[in-house]
């Protein structure tokens, strides 16, 4: 049976989110082809590999509609369990399963109807122009299907980031740190190695941390990326999402995380984290003639008053 | 009828329901008691499957509200706040709710009519008393067989208390609904219920027939020349004690105690209507009372 009614509920709390994304993919194709073309006809064509691939790549519209996309999945998932609505839903004659695929089909659809429209307009927009030659230095099929790949994968990881996240500020906060945690993890190692003497540089030959999986890269099509590994880790999302959503223990609806059992790695995570964060601040503030001693101590003074300070909040956090 | 089969349930470690077991039967009114924690709520979220139980079983018709979620078209919750549907019309919701229910929208127009209701608007702008109404509306119109009332008339003024607890005796009067209220107020659920469930501690406590009840106890109110003699207090259950004159709850089969009073030559030996109150204060020590 299809559940129109989850499909009206989802519309309801999600209709908003959903008409900013498609202003923003409006903006960000056919209404900046318009603007580039009256461009081009002042002041010429450039390059014009790169002026194409370049007006439909990402630009700070696509970094504007990855903040839609988080929210949307927080509006989604998270918005509900910081209210009574969690349990209106629950208490609803669907199953789990039902409920999930609904939300997760609705973002989605929310995201690829716009985008592909708005796409599509673009194209046409450049089709209908003078400068419609320029079609022929873009692939087409790359430039759309990565930056696709790309939202669905931060769309995926954001749905699975409110599946075992308590509430909507905690999935947001969450995914922004997800969404960089293997590379912040590396620039804070690679910190910590060159405050310590070691060689750092090696850390950063690691492509598929500083590439493959750099989820945000991805609208910018004039990187030569891998399809493989958003549409890989995209399912692999999806599918841990939905087990979670279907596995998820309601009584924690409200709290930081709804897996007691996920306390412990996040007990651990935060502080850190956090550590090496304050760590990396304060030695990057110790001036560049005081020597490494003197480094390696702020370095290690920023960790302890930091670990001190996350570790307080990680306890408040998770009602320890 | 819906079953309940040694339930348990822990949150934060805090076990707040035990092996919890009954049953509700087709049409009745069942009234859950406790004092505030004693996991009345976490019980009816169970129900209505929003919680998992730690262990045990929850049917709805035999079946299991979690394997086969599509029986709880025969449930509604109704929760102690209309939060949820704060951001809809009534518009909204009906149409919402007649997409899983069978909705009865001439019904819930009719109640709607009969309760004033401005049916322009959000829920959100309603009164904390109308919204409370109005969660009660929608949920009879549904027709769904089992409806679970959380704390129905906690925080409302008298008047609307009145005007709730009238039209939910209606409802279960004019269609074959059960009903699951919870609440700690006796004096409500007495008025109503057929059936109660006392839960102490997150156990039950004790289950109780309401018919059953009335006729195995008396209470009676006596004055004697001096004060209460003690055989007589021995005898019976104190529910008040003034100068003279004594409140008393005696076995209503209990004719050794009645002929000791009679002897004992009272000058006021009158029957008075029993309560429910009466009985737990008498039976439970009162503990489950919380007005």
């Amino acid at each position: 049976m299809f559940p129109k009614a989850l499909w009206m509920k989802e519309w309801k709390h999600a209709k908003m989110v959903c008409f900013a994304l498609f202003v923003i993919y409006l903006i960000n194709y056919p209404i900046a082809a318009t603007f580039m073309i009256d461009s081009w006809k002042y002041s010429g064509v450039g390059n014009e590999s790169f002026e194409i691939q370049n007006l439909f790549s990402g630009n700070v519209f696509s970094v504007f509609s990855i903040g839609l996309i988080i929210l949307l999945a927080g509006f989604l998932i998270g918005i509900e369990k910081n209210s009574k609505r969690h349990d209106f839903m629950m208490a609803l004659p669907f199953s789990r399963t039902q409920q999930f695929l609904t939300k997760y089909a609705f973002g989605f659809l929310s995201i690829i109807i716009p985008y592909s429209i708005s796409f599509a307009l673009g194209y046409f927009v450049i089709v209908q122009s003078d400068f419609s030659y320029l079609l022929d230095y873009l692939n087409t099929f790359e430039s759309f299907f990565t930056t696709l790949l790309g939202y669905f994968v931060i769309y995926s990881l954001a749905m699975l980031i409110g599946t075992i996240s308590g509430e909507i500020k905690s999935q947001v906060v969450l995914t922004i740190i997800f969404l960089f945690l293997p590379q912040g993890l590396l620039m804070l190692l690679s910190v910590f190695a060159d405050t310590h003497g070691f060689d750092a540089n090696r850390l950063f030959e690691l492509e598929f941390i500083t590439k493959d999986i750099f989820w945000v890269m991805y609208v910018n099509t004039m990187m030569d990326f891998s399809l493989m590994y958003p549409l890989i880790f995209g399912i692999l999302f999806t599918l841990l999402a939905w087990f979670s959503f279907k596995h998820t223990p309601s009584e924690h609806s409200g709290e930081f995380l709804m897996f007691p059992n996920l306390h412990p790695v996040f007990a651990l995570g935060i502080p850190i984290c956090g550590a090496l964060v304050g760590g990396m601040f304060l030695s990057v503030i110790v001036p560049y003639h005081s020597g490494d001693g003197v480094k390696m101590i702020a370095y290690w003074l920023g960790f302890l008053i930091a670990i001190f300070f996350t570790w307080k909040i990680t306890k408040r956090l998770l009602r320890w | 009828m819906i079953r309940v089969s040694g339930v348990s349930k822990s949150i934060h470690k805090n076990q707040i329901l035990k092996d919890v077991h009954f049953s509700v039967k087709n049409g009745t009114v069942t009234g859950l008691v406790g004092r505030n924690g004693a996991g009345k709520t976490t019980l009816l979220r169970m129900i209505a499957g929003i919680l998992k139980p730690t262990n045990g079983e929850i049917t709805v018709n035999d079946k299991n509200v979690f394997k086969q979620p599509s029986i709880k078209q025969n449930v509604v919750f109704v929760p102690d706040s209309a939060d949820a549907l704060k951001t809809y019309t009534i518009s909204e919701i009906v149409m919402f709710y007649k997409e899983i229910y069978q909705f009865n929208e001439e019904y819930f127009n009719q109640l709607l009519e009969k309760f004033e209701f401005n049916k322009q608007g959000k829920i959100k702008h309603f009164s904390k008393g109308q919204k409370a109404l109005f969660s009660l509306i929608l949920a009879f119109s549904t027709n769904a067989k089992y409806i679970l009332l959380d704390e129905p008339t906690d925080g409302l003024d008298v008047i609307i208390k009145k005007k709730i607890l009238q039209f939910i005796a209606e409802e279960v009067a004019e269609k074959d609904v059960s009903v699951i209220i919870s609440s700690h107020r006796l004096d409500e659920l007495e008025k109503m219920a057929d059936h109660i469930i006392v839960l102490k501690q997150g156990r039950v406590d004790s289950e109780i027939e309401m018919e059953e009840l009335k006729s195995q106890y008396r209470k009676i109110q006596v004055a004697f020349e001096t004060s209460l003699p003690n055989y007589i207090r021995e005898q019976s259950e104190v529910l008040s004690e003034s100068g003279r004159v004594a409140v008393l709850l005696i076995d209503s089969d209990d004719e050794k105690t009645d002929q000791l009073i009679n002897d004992a030559s009272p000058i006021l030996y009158e029957d008075l209507p029993l309560t429910l109150e009466d009985i737990f204060i008498a039976k439970l020590g009162g503990e489950l009372y919380v007005s």
